[in-house]
């Protein structure tokens, strides 16, 4: 899975972390700077686990975690898997 | 035959920014209760027809019952004065809500000064935004409001005033006794808040205190907790103050999202914990000042 950012989420950097905002459904979204990171590499490119690989050369992150924040971001569509983006 | 209209009907003109609402009271008993009403925004009464359209419109029935009329219609079945006054309070607010949906809408208090700018005081219902609006304003800060606050796009870090009167809660009617015997007071029972509410001019209280506009200084982010020892003013990051300013604002867009975001980065953010909100005086010494005013 290539996980890739929807494109719909408008993305405002804050000091901490940065908010998204869907234009289609209004949905708003405050992601944390480790959500944050964990997005920048979201480019469609990457699999899920070469993501895991670059973010754990910039800090610890439990996998577990790694996965929840993933998986969290699919079920609220900020992050399209390749399947649906090919759709 | 023409037909003649008389002069039976008394109507009023509220004004904020660029937008004006008016309220129609076709009975002279009712006159008493519609100065009252947003008296901090009324800019002026005459007579009118009974068939002048107004926006709001106050006309008695039966058993001293008064049928509301929004726009022409009839609104809810036919209430009691007080129902009446509660009810076209908040009608008020929403008509003016509806003429000034160009700009982004939040809610939330405001309050100025000359040396430091504007504090934008945000937070949910109940946080203690009326109460510390009303603190500042007996320590010499002027108002912008109590429960909304306007914003250009054009113009993000400028906060725009809008004018009507307060409402205070029964728990806090003790702790500023000072409203206690003002002109256009009044009290009824919140069903929607569960307690008595004072509702009072703060032009009143202090005539010329209103500031039409300010620019933003520093943001306040209001707690209520009756629990809490001692008030605690305490500075917090970007994240934690947009999951509190962004549910008050009225209408979600891009562009209102950008502008929680640029205030996030460029204003200091402090939470405000307290049991008593003239605490405010004090603890507002520990606010880190946005060195924008001039």
């Amino acid at each position: 899975m290539k996980p890739q950012l929807n494109e719909a989420f408008d993305w405002e950097p804050m000091p901490d972390g940065c908010l998204l905002f869907s234009q289609e459904t209004g949905q708003v979204l405050t992601v944390n700077p480790t959500a944050e990171l964990i997005l920048s590499f979201c480019d469609g490119e990457l699999t899920v686990d070469e993501i895991y690989d670059q973010i754990s050369q910039d800090i610890e992150l439990p996998r577990e975690s790694f996965e929840e924040t993933i998986g969290r971001f699919i079920e609220e569509k900020v992050l399209l898997t390749e399947t649906v983006a090919a759709a | 035959m023409a037909h003649t209209s008389h002069v039976v009907s008394r109507l009023f003109r509220y004004s904020n920014l660029d937008a004006e609402v008016f309220l129609r009271v076709d009975d002279p008993s009712l006159l008493p209760p519609a100065r009252d009403l947003h008296s901090a925004a009324l800019d002026g009464e005459e007579d009118c027809p009974a068939d002048r359209p107004a926006d709001l419109a106050w006309t008695p029935v039966t058993d001293g019952l008064i049928q509301i009329s929004l726009r022409g219609e009839p609104w809810e079945a036919p209430m009691s004065e007080t129902d009446v006054f509660f009810q076209s309070e908040n009608l008020l607010t929403r008509l003016f809500c509806a003429e000034l949906d160009d700009r982004l809408q939040l809610h939330a208090a405001a309050v100025s000064h000359p040396d430091h700018g504007a504090i934008l005081i945000c937070g949910p219902s109940r946080a203690g935004k009326t109460s510390l609006t009303l603190s500042l304003m007996l320590a010499g800060w002027n108002w912008l409001s109590d429960e909304l606050i306007l914003i250009d796009e054009s113009a993000p870090l400028r906060l725009l005033g809008f004018r009507r009167n307060f409402n205070l809660k029964e728990s806090s009617w003790d702790l500023f006794p000072e409203t206690g015997d003002l002109p256009h007071r009044r009290e009824s029972w919140s069903g929607y808040h569960q307690a008595n509410v004072r509702f009072i001019d703060p032009e009143a209280l202090r005539p010329g205190a209103f500031a039409a506009s300010a620019s933003l200084s520093a943001i306040l982010l209001p707690e209520f907790r009756a629990d809490a020892r001692e008030p605690r003013l305490e500075r917090i990051g970007g994240i934690s103050a947009a999951q509190t300013l962004l549910p008050e604002i009225r209408a979600t867009s891009p562009a209102s999202i950008a502008i929680v975001a640029q205030w996030a980065r460029e204003f200091p953010i402090h939470r405000f914990t307290h049991s008593d909100p003239r605490d405010i005086r004090d603890a507002i010494a520990g606010i880190e000042w946005e060195n924008k005013v001039g």
